[in-house]
């Protein structure tokens, strides 16, 4: 059987209407959550009877970069526009998984300075549900 | 070379069936020159190409300028992240700008 998994190496953020470029070196999904209602009666015994809410959280997704002063930074509350994040490409896939979705930035970090230390920022954008955020996972058409 | 754009569309479950909502950009493929198979290179945005990590930047113009073709409208080539020998120039650049001072 062949070994599974894979690193991060080669994942990419992109963003459709700003088409910022960011050295990143890290990527953070948070977790897409929904919430969970009591409808447990008197006659229940047990655990607690809990049903599906109607609507989903999407996390916030965190990039750290490489800060270089030259670069554009995130607007913070900017203009809602579709940010993707595409996982690394298979061999023998022709297209890559990604969670997509239209999303504002919600977070600046900018960079700390320490002698001997490279320079790093952090920024967050949130997802605001429009259209997305997707996942679709690879796919070999 | 070769490109195909593909609309980038997130499906959204509705109580009529399930349609596709645009995510207004399109996912580009390019023909392997080594075995002619297509494979995703980036998207094409509002008004860029914007290559995945690693899509050597030498092509990125010669993409826009098919992306540019294909759907009438101007593209640019997206600004790659620095490389890591841009990055390494830069530090010692600042370096070097130090021990003058």
């Amino acid at each position: 059987m062949p070994l599974l998994g894979d690193t991060g190496q080669l994942m990419t953020a992109t963003f459709g209407t700003s088409s910022l470029s960011l050295a990143v070196t890290e990527i953070t999904i948070g977790a897409h959550t929904i919430d969970m209602l009591d409808v447990s009666v008197l006659a229940s015994t047990g655990f607690e009877k809990l049903i599906a809410s109607d609507l989903k959280k999407a996390g916030k997704v965190k990039l750290k970069f490489v800060f270089v002063t030259s670069a554009t930074m995130p607007v913070i509350g900017g203009a809602a526009e579709t940010m993707t994040i595409t996982w690394p490409l298979p061999t023998g896939n022709v297209v890559a998984a990604n969670l997509a979705g239209t999303a504002v930035f919600t977070d600046l970090k900018l960079a700390d300075g320490k002698l001997g230390e490279v320079m790093f920022g952090e920024c967050d954008y949130q997802h605001d549900g429009d259209t997305g955020p997707t996942y679709t996972k690879a796919t070999t058409s | 070379m070769e490109i195909e754009l593909r609309p980038h569309v997130s499906p959204e479950k509705t109580p009529w069936g399930t349609v596709g909502k645009s995510l207004n950009q399109d996912i580009v493929l390019i023909q392997n020159i080594d075995n002619g198979e297509f494979v995703q290179c980036g998207y094409v945005g509002d008004t860029h190409f914007l290559p995945l990590a690693g899509f050597p930047q030498e092509l990125c113009d010669a993409v826009a300028a098919k992306c540019s073709e294909k759907l009438g409208k101007p593209v640019n080539a997206g600004t790659a992240p620095p490389s890591l020998e841009e990055l390494t120039e830069f530090l010692n650049s600042k370096a070097d700008e130090d021990e003058d001072e």
